[in-house]
């Protein structure tokens, strides 16, 4: 075997699971080691090594007696710790969970352990899924792997806010991981740390158990190495769940069935309006390539306008927060998490929540209390939901003339870590390209196509419609397929 | 459009928050992050039904069947203070005796 494991994709880590060449025991065990030797990555908040190699047991333990559970059984994966975890600590990195441990699973996470998944570790993030960089959180910023090559010693941005997961699959630290995207959670720091991430169509994954920021946008998704490999998990985590009435019954098809069809004849739409001027050159540059890509394999590559692409970023920017602002009332310490001392009830509130948040969470919840209080609702909640539709419905033109539209991911590659901490909207607008989809709830993905002359990857973005996750993986792999540069990250390639 | 540090005293007050309005930055933050906002003006929404969620289908009922979720332990569990399977929060009422 020419690949150490931490290195294999899910798929080639099932087939040498399945040949016996490896035990999950010693898959686990070689991620363990490779998390505990790149903890400066700040990838995990919480790592569960002693749970995890019990699972790989009792993986191996299944195997033996020919009572595998399938694909996933015995491979290691990393959780973002947005997802609740009975008997493990979910913070939502943010000081007012720090010490709270759920007495529920989530729905997605336990369908992986029902397929034998095994848990790593809960991964690092933004305080409750808000922001960009992955540095809003209670437990510090993580650290993308990639290194720019004309600044060394500067560390970057893994993005965010599923930066730790994402940087655990860059850095071979995970096979898979799970993450959550709202306006781009998922995609961005997927394209900032050169692999695949998936945001389903919502009502595809349930939101049960996943801690709530924004429940009209909130979706569940995959980190991987491989387009397949992501096919893999969301064919475990897919599907309707009586314990989230916004899961949809839609048939759930084995997403991996994509991988390796070709795209002749398949439209694909360019929309115009993603020529945006805050995108670095070297990405559009490598959304021409990924254009010239289809092309090449016999995709009609079809001009599109999505004219109300500028207004989805600020359209989000009020309806995210105003539903934050009701989701996070919970956060009062009276049921659960951080309880400040005070004197009485309201007292409580104010010094619970006021020492629990960080800046960013509450600079989210001051905006969405502003939107919805008596008098301004209408002129921006109201209006914002309007332009939603709008947006929507710019969608629903345009795929009538094509079947997926492709796009780039982020305006951006991965920054320095601290470098936009400063001013809130340009954090807000690595989101640009991202947001319409999501408010749109449609299915899109990321993935790395190639590296700048600093040696960061570039990724682009493809949007399907609604529950055509297979049209996405489909173009993707074919993508994926005539991809020439290498995507691990060069501090891993002596490890 | 200027929000001012009134503005963030009474939204704080909502939000049941504690913020230092006397520091700037977060009028200054507020302030330009709805100007960025108003953007909105400009897209033509007369006559456009709102959009609130991508949910695709309409919310079913459950059978209408009692169950205290059997899980009372488990989540007094979690509470920062609790006794006799109440939560304990201060004092809300004061006694009249």
């Amino acid at each position: 075997m020419t690949t150490t494991p931490c290195h294999m994709t899910m798929a080639e880590a099932a087939d040498a699971l399945a040949d016996k060449a490896l035990s999950a025991y010693e898959l686990t065990q070689a991620h363990i080691k490779a998390i505990g030797q790149h903890k400066d990555l700040n990838a995990f908040i919480t790592t569960t090594a002693e749970h995890a190699l019990k699972q790989a047991q009792a993986s191996d333990e299944r195997r033996k007696r020919g009572e595998s559970l399938g694909v996933l059984d015995g491979l290691p994966l990393a959780i973002k710790d947005l997802f609740c975890t009975s008997n493990t600590r979910t913070t939502a990195a943010s000081k007012i969970l720090a010490n709270w441990t759920p007495p529920y699973e989530s729905t997605v996470t336990a369908r992986l352990w029902q397929n034998g998944a095994v848990m790593l570790g809960k991964t690092n993030m933004d305080e409750f899924a808000m922001g960009s960089a992955s540095n809003t959180g209670h437990f510090g910023s993580v650290i993308n792997p990639w290194v720019d090559t004309s600044s060394p010693n500067t560390p970057l941005t893994a993005g965010g806010s599923s930066g730790g997961s994402a940087a655990a699959v860059a850095a071979r630290l995970a096979l898979g991981a799970l993450g959550s995207d709202t306006g781009g959670s998922i995609r961005q720091p997927a394209a900032l740390c050169g692999i695949v991430g998936v945001k389903p169509t919502y009502g595809r994954c349930s939101r049960y158990g996943m801690i709530a920021f924004s429940s009209s946008l909130d979706q569940a998704g995959t980190f991987t190495r491989s387009v397949k490999d992501a096919g893999l998990i969301l064919n475990a985590i897919c599907g309707f769940d009586k314990n989230d009435t916004t899961t949809s019954k839609q048939n759930v098809p084995d997403f991996t069935q994509a991988i390796g069809k070709n795209v002749k004849g398949l439209r694909v739409g360019i929309p115009k309006e993603y020529h945006h001027d805050n995108v670095q050159p070297s990405i559009l540059a490598a959304w021409q390539q990924a254009q010239d890509m289809l092309k090449d394999n016999g995709a009609q590559l079809v001009p599109v306008s999505l004219p109300h692409t500028i207004y989805a970023l600020p359209a989000y920017y009020i309806i995210a927060p105003a539903e934050a602002s009701s989701n996070l009332a919970r956060y009062d310490g009276i049921r659960y998490g951080l309880r400040a001392k005070a004197n009485d009830l309201d007292e409580l509130y104010h010094q619970t929540r006021s020492q629990g948040f960080g800046e960013e969470v509450k600079r989210r919840l001051l905006i969405g209390t502003y939107v919805l209080s008596a008098g301004y609702y209408d002129a921006y909640y109201l209006k914002a939901t309007k332009v939603r539709a709008k947006v929507k419905e710019d969608f629903d033109h345009v795929f009538n003339k094509v079947d997926a539209l492709l796009t780039p991911t982020t305006p951006n590659t991965a920054f320095p870590v601290h470098q936009q901490d400063s001013d809130p909207i340009t954090m807000y607008v690595n989101d640009l390209l991202t947001v319409p989809a999501s408010l749109a709830g449609l299915p899109s993905l990321s993935l790395p196509i190639c590296r700048n002359e600093r040696g960061l990857p570039l990724g682009v973005h493809l949007i399907a419609p609604s529950f055509d996750e297979t049209t996405l993986l489909r173009v993707a792999h074919v993508l994926e397929s005539n991809i020439e540069d290498d995507f691990t990250p060069p501090a891993r390639t002596n490890t | 459009m200027t929000i001012d540090k009134k503005t963030i005293d009474d939204v704080a007050r909502l939000a049941r928050l504690t913020i230092d309005s006397n520091d700037t930055h977060w009028a200054q933050n507020l302030t330009a992050i709805f100007e960025w906002i108003a953007q909105l003006e400009q897209v033509n929404t007369d006559g456009v039904e709102p959009l609130y969620s991508m949910a695709d289908h309409t919310l079913q009922a459950e059978p209408d069947e009692r169950s205290d979720g059997g899980c009372r332990d488990a989540v007094l569990k979690e509470s920062p203070q609790q006794s006799d399977g109440f939560f304990i929060v201060p004092t809300v009422i004061e006694r009249s005796d």
